[in-house]
């Protein structure tokens, strides 16, 4: 049989057994599929309905002091229909404030000339508090406009007069570009971590747990070469974790679009040139991963041991992409040198819609080389036959003092 | 003319933290022919299961040469492992895989011809009575189906040469005795079989010639009745003890 074709069947094989163990189908396919999505969709789902809840729920106000001649602010109060009024002396009101039995105390204080001031008090800690102080503070903003605008018709003021001043916001991005903005918040990070995660088994399991099981020397006595056993194994990680990637981003994808496509300004959709870098992005980081995660886990006997030997890399390398959520970091070429973070910010960018040319092209060299290197040393380290056999008796870390920093 | 296996003046020395240079075999010889099981007979660390790790390529010899079926140890690995079915305490089956995919792969990736992979493991499947488990995962089968499995794994490509490590340890007396007549089946297909054991009884009902290994050299290699000759003693583990204390037959 030819070289290719060992290396699919023994490809095969791994993958097959994989397939079968749940842990692998929990961490690989599962979480993916549906942790990050499921997450995402309770937070939308729990927001609106507190939303909802609040919106429906009248704010409970203390008035004290309402100046006959302001009547009308509280029939409008009353329409509004968002408030429970209640007058009250300033000392109980605010100790029912304190008490949670109002959500708001509006102290009008009348001035000589027949205006009026308005102190809102309101609890800061409290969310119903706030809400109240800014229903309240929109009847009042409104009240104080129309009487202006009564006391100007009085003076014969034209329609022109009364608008010196008008402002209107005007959203200059797109509504595409608010989707793309949003998704390349949400979605480079959550994928690296589940690709991590999604690796991490598989990469320990046919390492360390080949050999817990015994089933390593099996396989060396077969007529396949060590190599191609080896170039198998790293196959089969690098493709479960491309693999797992690629699903996170499927269904955060389609769960990112069903919950904000329906918001008003807002669409959801992935520009066709961040597909390129997604998925070379993807690819490179997989390599990256499976051969970080393998060689360590190839010095244990256990799978326990070949978990612990492998999380360090898995944690250092993840922790960075956090910096992804902060739209105030700018992928810079320095950035670009750091590897994960550097895939996770081109994902960011190239969502968002912005290909940086000098900034991909570092992170695509970056990455190259530490996927090499990687190689180069896990081939350094199938060299020795105690590894391969697991008669070694130190770690990953011994070795590369030992042997590698040594000998190169 | 060549044997199947020849083996001569293999050695191989470990390093080990602390204690350094470590031989576990020191220059061993002997050839195994068709039809014959060679029986390797020592205790346990005598280098028994070094050497048979170097013959399966496992290991690389520190010195020494060795050949399967003409394929040189080091030059020609792959060739070798095709050559021959190796058997182990350390060599187990694939928890998650069916008996019938286990055969398939292993049949598959020793160049078993393609065409005829099928067949072949249906006949295995038939020959060690495992029909109605073929398609059940493996970490389901008892020990005993289980130990059936890895033996038809190990001829799986049908190979020549076949080498069994301690093959009975652990397994219950009926099964050990099955196991007996799988090997004598084996031998009358024209195998040559390499069997490492410290099990004397097993050695003297099985093995057509006894090599008795200590410390990592052979100290007596003939057939029974030649060793009892030569030693004056009848049952082997008397053989045993003599050329162990003696350093020689």
């Amino acid at each position: 049989m030819s070289r290719a074709g060992d290396v699919w069947l023994l490809y095969q094989r791994e993958l097959r057994s994989a397939l079968r163990e749940k842990n692998i189908l929990l961490y690989s396919l599962l979480v993916p599929a549906l942790l990050y999505p499921c997450i995402l969709w309770l937070i939308f789902s729990a927001d609106s309905l507190v939303r909802g809840t609040l919106e429906q729920t009248p704010s409970r106000v203390a008035m004290v002091g309402l100046p006959p001649h302001h009547a009308r602010l509280e029939t409008e109060l009353v329409e509004a229909g968002e408030f429970s009024l209640t007058s009250r002396p300033q000392e109980e009101s605010l100790r029912g404030l304190q008490q949670g039995r109002f959500d708001l105390v509006a102290v009008f204080q009348p001035g000589p000339h027949g205006e009026m001031g308005v102190r809102l008090v309101y609890d800061g800690s409290r969310l119903h508090s706030k809400i109240a102080r800014d229903r309240m503070q929109q009847v009042l903003e409104r009240y104080r406009d129309l009487r202006l605008e009564e006391l100007a018709r009085q003076l014969a003021a034209a329609d022109e007069q009364l608008q010196l001043l008008w402002v209107k916001p005007v959203n200059h991005a797109s509504e595409s570009q608010v989707g793309r903005f949003l998704l390349s918040i949400l979605l480079p990070m959550a994928m690296i971590v589940v690709m991590g995660m999604g690796g991490l088994y598989p990469a320990v399991d046919s390492t360390a747990g080949e050999r817990e099981r015994s089933t390593w020397e099996t396989l060396l006595t077969t007529a396949a070469s060590r190599d191609d056993v080896v170039l198998a194994k790293y196959l089969y990680v690098v493709s479960v974790i491309a693999f797992s990637g690629l699903l996170n981003l499927a269904a955060l994808y389609t769960c990112v679009y069903a919950v904000l496509e329906p918001m008003e300004g807002v669409t959801i959709s992935l520009p066709w040139s961040s597909l390129p870098v997604l998925l070379g992005g993807t690819l490179l980081l997989a390599m990256f991963m499976a051969a970080g995660m393998m060689v360590p886990a190839s010095f244990a006997r256990t799978f326990q041991q070949g978990q612990s030997l492998s999380t360090p890399f898995y944690a250092v390398t993840i922790l960075p992409t956090v910096l992804v959520a902060d739209p105030s970091v700018q992928f810079t070429t320095t950035l670009a040198c750091i590897p994960v973070l550097n895939a996770a910010l081109a994902f960011r960018e190239a969502i968002a819609g912005h290909l940086l040319w000098p900034q991909l092209l570092i992170s695509l060299s970056v990455l190259l080389l530490c996927v090499v290197v990687s190689l180069w040393v896990a081939r350094r380290v199938l060299a020795y036959e105690d590894v391969v056999l697991g008669t070694y008796g130190g770690s990953f870390w011994t070795f590369f003092r030992q042997r590698l920093l040594k000998r190169s | 003319m060549s044997h199947p296996v020849e083996v001569s003046e293999l050695a191989k020395t470990y390093f080990e933290q602390g204690r350094g240079q470590v031989p576990a075999v020191r220059g061993i010889s002997f050839w195994c022919q068709e039809s014959e099981i060679f029986g390797l007979l020592g205790a346990n660390g005598a280098g028994k299961t070094s050497t048979l790790r170097m013959l399966s390529t496992v290991l690389t010899p520190s010195s020494g040469t060795a050949s399967v079926m003409g394929h040189d140890l080091v030059k020609e690995p792959a060739a070798v492992r095709r050559s021959l079915g190796f058997f182990s305490a350390s060599t187990a089956l694939y928890p998650r895989l069916t008996p019938r995919e286990t055969l398939d792969f292993f049949a598959r990736i020793n160049g078993y011809p393609a065409d005829r992979v099928k067949a072949r493991v249906e006949e295995l499947i038939e020959r060690i009575g495992l029909q109605s488990y073929a398609n059940t995962r493996v970490d389901q089968l008892s020990s005993g189906m289980k130990q059936k499995v890895s033996i038809a794994r190990t001829v799986a490509h049908d190979p020549p040469v076949l080498i069994f490590d301690e093959p009975t340890v652990g397994l219950d007396v009926l099964n050990a005795l099955e196991f007996h007549d799988v090997l004598r089946e084996f031998r009358t297909q024209g195998k040559s079989i390499i069997l490492s054991t410290h099990i004397m009884s097993e050695v003297e009902k099985l093995c057509d010639r006894i090599a008795i290994v200590h410390q990592g050299k052979i100290l007596a290699c003939d057939t029974l009745a030649g060793l009892r000759e030569s030693s004056g003693e009848h049952y082997l583990e008397d053989i045993f003890v003599r050329c162990v204390k003696a350093g020689h037959p």
